[in-house]
């Protein structure tokens, strides 16, 4: 009963004991002076074994170390003998421990020869264990208490080592995580850099895309390098910016400047210029792709060489064959160098301006030369239509001729030929020139008969005509011209012609009575010489003229006397 | 030389017109007058013949102007009605014969 | 033989002494009927044939054109115009004679003074030589012709 109370005893204190340790090998050691302790027993080894390891810790009191370091070495071996057979399932089974005889060893046994009982044990898949007990100090066998005392104590050492286990599991873990996290952190920071990194790359990239698409859309030169200045300047933050360029055979220079004076790159010739950039081209540090050479130059002596202002540094670039330039950036708000991307950023898009650049002016080159071949084409087209209009016009001035030549011969002809246009002109000339001629010569006659403005005179009859000579003392007057007169007349009748009338008038009839009866008679289709007469001797005064109605052919006819 | 004979022609043109124009003779220039003979109603009649070929005929109550030249042995006068009258120059007077009066002959008026 | 009287006939040098001939008549006639309109149309009067609307004008026209006619015929411009013309008086006159002739009219010509011998067959055959001969200078005039003078510097063109 004491036996049962001190081994209960023994157990309690041991768990307590075990549970202090959290180390195995601690804790196996401890048990094995327990046990050692408890049983009265002199040598006693423990080994733990861990499988995945191949590996595991010995324990052991009273044996030797050569027996000790023995075991070490078969340690693996030990496991695979006995715990071959170890597998997840069947763990949970084999927890309680198990006792081994000493005489179920098979052949060589790495065990040391005092070895009376092992105990096996399995905490988990991973990690078993064997008890190894020499004799007992008494020399006494083991009995069945024994046993059973001893696997008590190994189910607590199992609890223990298996709480060990779990605790360094735990431990472990916990040292893993913490490694683990140390890592992530890092990785974070990592991460975060990175991130900065390619908001960098993505904001240069983008810049140099609005850059490269702003500068794609114009193809004036002009406006390209200002635009391009204002971008680069843009994309690293630079206060003053300038680019020069050099154009041409003769060096031509095109400035762009922003915040800059002029004097400052009034020094860079093109032959400076030019040598600064052959340097760099041989010295490695120019890019070659796409074609464009470019490079970035930051050495302020190199700078000031090529007549530069020094505290701006800036890329170089060749356009062409004649073309090259360099663009220099200062003041930047980050008051650092460049950085490689800013770098990168200013030399792609020095070498996409470049591009732009020489397109631009193979553009306006061939705007010129179309601008030439149009002005080309509008002094063919007018010397064409000179030519045309030489041609029509000569054309126009040989027909003229012929027509000419035609009016000419015709006119030559004129002189042969009669035309109603001379008839009509000698008429036309003589009529005009008469009729002014005879109004304002004095001895002009009238052209429209004066018988039709004057009253007309009474007629009489032949026969009172010759009643009124015979009887009322009427003079009878023949108004015709003198040969008509002595042809024929009538008898007593007096010559009066009109045309000698004032001569005869006066001669012969001036002291006549105005009131007597005075028979005019004379007239023929041309003449009407009759009334001519009357009227110049109503002028006189005679008031009782009269016409013999009929003339002469009446009288005649009526048998009247007639002369001679 | 065809063109000389062409002025010469026009040239002796002008001068046939001229000659023919201008230059009666004046020779029976001066002053007559007439007694009437037969016909003529006793009048006396004075024929005024001017130099520059104009002329006058007086009577009493009456003097009418007329134009005169001479054609070989008669003075021509020209009335403005158109009359002609003609004048035979005989010893150093005229004689007219007017229709409807008869004969007059004139003689130079006495100074 | 009557190839050269027709060559004689057709030669321009007779049609320029014709024309020269003409033209002076005419020239030398109408002088006296431009400065006696009067009596010319008393002259036309007493042809009877004109009626009485027309006499004067005919007076005051008809020497001025045969002065035209002339002057023209004598420097050679126009030559055959004013000889037409001409032609037509002439005609005119002619068939005035004949007309008169046949009436028995005894009145003047007119052709250059009034008084002159009355109308005879004489009249006639002069004026018909006359028309002759403008006929001849109508047709035949070639030579010394003031417009030729001019139209040969036209000519060379």
């Amino acid at each position: 009963m004491a036996r049962r109370l001190y081994r209960l005893k023994t157990l309690y204190e041991a768990s307590f004991e075990l549970g202090r340790f959290s180390l195995p090998g601690e804790i196996i050691d401890s048990f094995l002076l327990t046990v050692l302790g408890a049983m009265g027993i002199t040598k006693g080894f423990a080994l733990l074994i861990d499988r995945d390891e191949d590996g595991g810790q010995v324990c052991g009191r009273g044996f030797s170390s050569e027996e000790l370091s023995l075991l070490e070495t078969f340690l693996p071996r030990i496991g695979a003998t006995y715990f071959s057979g170890v597998s997840t399932a069947e763990s949970a089974r084999l927890s309680r421990p198990h006792l081994l005889s000493v005489k179920e060893r098979v052949g060589e046994s790495p065990f040391p020869e005092d070895t009376e009982i092992l105990v096996k044990w399995v905490i988990n898949e991973r990690r078993c264990g064997l008890l190894g007990l020499g004799s007992k100090i008494r020399q006494a066998p083991y009995a069945e208490e024994d046993h059973e005392f001893i696997l008590s104590l190994c189910v607590i050492l199992i609890q223990a080592l298996r709480r060990a286990s779990s605790l360094e599991d735990v431990t472990r873990l916990n040292s893993e995580l913490q490694e683990k996290n140390a890592v992530m952190e890092k990785t974070l920071v990592r991460a975060r850099n990175i991130g900065a990194e390619l908001d960098r790359r993505v904001f240069f990239l983008k810049s140099l895309n609005d850059a490269v698409n702003e500068l794609s859309g114009l193809m004036d030169s002009g406006e390209l390098i200002q635009r391009f200045l204002l971008l680069a300047m843009g994309g690293l933050c630079a206060g003053k910016g300038y680019l020069v360029l050099f154009s041409g055979l003769e060096g031509h220079r095109t400035l762009a400047l922003r915040g800059v004076p002029e004097s400052l790159i009034d020094e860079a010739e093109s032959g400076d210029v030019y040598r600064l950039i052959t340097q760099e081209l041989f010295s490695g540090g120019a890019r070659q792709g796409e074609g464009v050479r470019r490079g970035y130059v930051d050495d302020p002596e190199r700078l000031i060489r090529a007549g530069l202002p020094e505290d701006m540094p800036g890329a170089w670039f060749i356009v062409d064959e004649s073309t090259f330039g360099f663009a220099g950036l200062g003041e930047r708000l980050a008051k650092a160098p460049p950085l490689p991307e800013e770098r990168d950023f200013l030399l792609t898009h020095a070498g996409a301006f470049a591009v732009f650049l020489k397109n631009a002016r193979l553009f306006e080159q061939t705007r010129r030369l179309n601008e030439k071949l149009a002005a080309g084409n509008k002094e063919l087209r007018e010397t064409l239509e000179n030519l045309t209009r030489t041609r029509l016009e000569a054309d126009g001035l040989k027909l003229a001729k012929e027509r000419i030549k035609s009016m000419v011969r015709h006119e030559m002809g004129r002189a042969e030929r009669v035309t109603l246009l001379d008839f009509l002109m000698i008429l036309g000339v003589s009529l005009v020139i008469g009729l002014f001629f005879n109004f304002a010569h004095p001895g002009g006659i009238p052209i429209i008969p004066p018988s039709w403005g004057r009253p007309a005179f009474t007629a009489m009859d032949a026969t009172l005509a010759r009643k009124a000579v015979e009887t009322g003392g009427a003079i009878l007057v023949d108004a015709r011209p003198r040969e008509f007169f002595e042809e024929r007349r009538i008898k007593g009748a007096v010559n009066l012609p009109p045309s000698l009338f004032d001569f005869v008038y006066g001669m012969s009839m001036e002291g006549e009575n105005p009131s007597r009866e005075i028979i005019v008679y004379g007239r023929n289709v041309s003449r009407y010489y009759d009334e001519d007469v009357a009227e110049r001797l109503r002028e006189r005064g005679h008031e009782n003229v009269k016409i013999l109605s009929g003339s002469l052919s009446s009288w005649e006819e009526k048998g009247f006397a007639v002369e001679p | 030389m065809e063109k000389r004979i062409c002025f010469l022609l026009v040239a002796l043109v002008c001068l046939l017109v001229a000659c023919n124009g201008g230059a009666p003779s004046n020779q029976p220039a001066g002053k007559y007058v007439a007694a009437a003979e037969s016909g003529g109603g006793g009048k006396t009649v004075t024929l005024e013949l001017n130099e520059g070929g104009e002329g006058s005929w007086s009577t009493d109550v009456d003097s009418v102007p007329f134009k005169w030249d001479v054609r070989g042995k008669t003075a021509i006068l020209h009335t403005k009605a158109g009359g002609v009258i003609e004048a035979v120059i005989e010893d150093d007077g005229l004689r007219v014969d007017l229709p409807g009066v008869g004969r007059l002959i004139f003689v130079k008026a006495p100074k | 033989m009557s190839s050269r009287l027709r060559s004689v006939l057709t030669s321009p040098w007779l049609a320029l002494a014709f024309r020269l001939y003409i033209g002076g008549i005419f020239v030398y006639a109408s002088i006296y009927k431009i400065n006696y309109p009067a009596e010319f149309a008393e002259t036309i009067a007493s042809y009877q044939i004109t009626p009485y609307f027309a006499v004067n004008l005919m007076a005051v026209v008809l020497p001025w054109i045969e002065l035209i006619s002339g002057v023209l015929l004598i420097l050679g411009i126009r030559t055959r115009s004013a000889a037409a013309i001409l032609l037509a008086l002439l005609a005119l006159f002619t068939l005035a004679i004949a007309i008169t002739l046949a009436r028995g009219v005894p009145i003047g010509c007119g052709c250059f003074h009034t008084i002159e011998d009355p109308i005879s067959w004489k009249t006639l055959v002069r004026d018909l030589i006359w028309l002759a001969m403008a006929s001849q200078v109508f047709l035949y005039d070639k030579i010394l012709r003031l417009e030729g003078k001019f139209l040969l510097k036209i000519k060379e063109l």
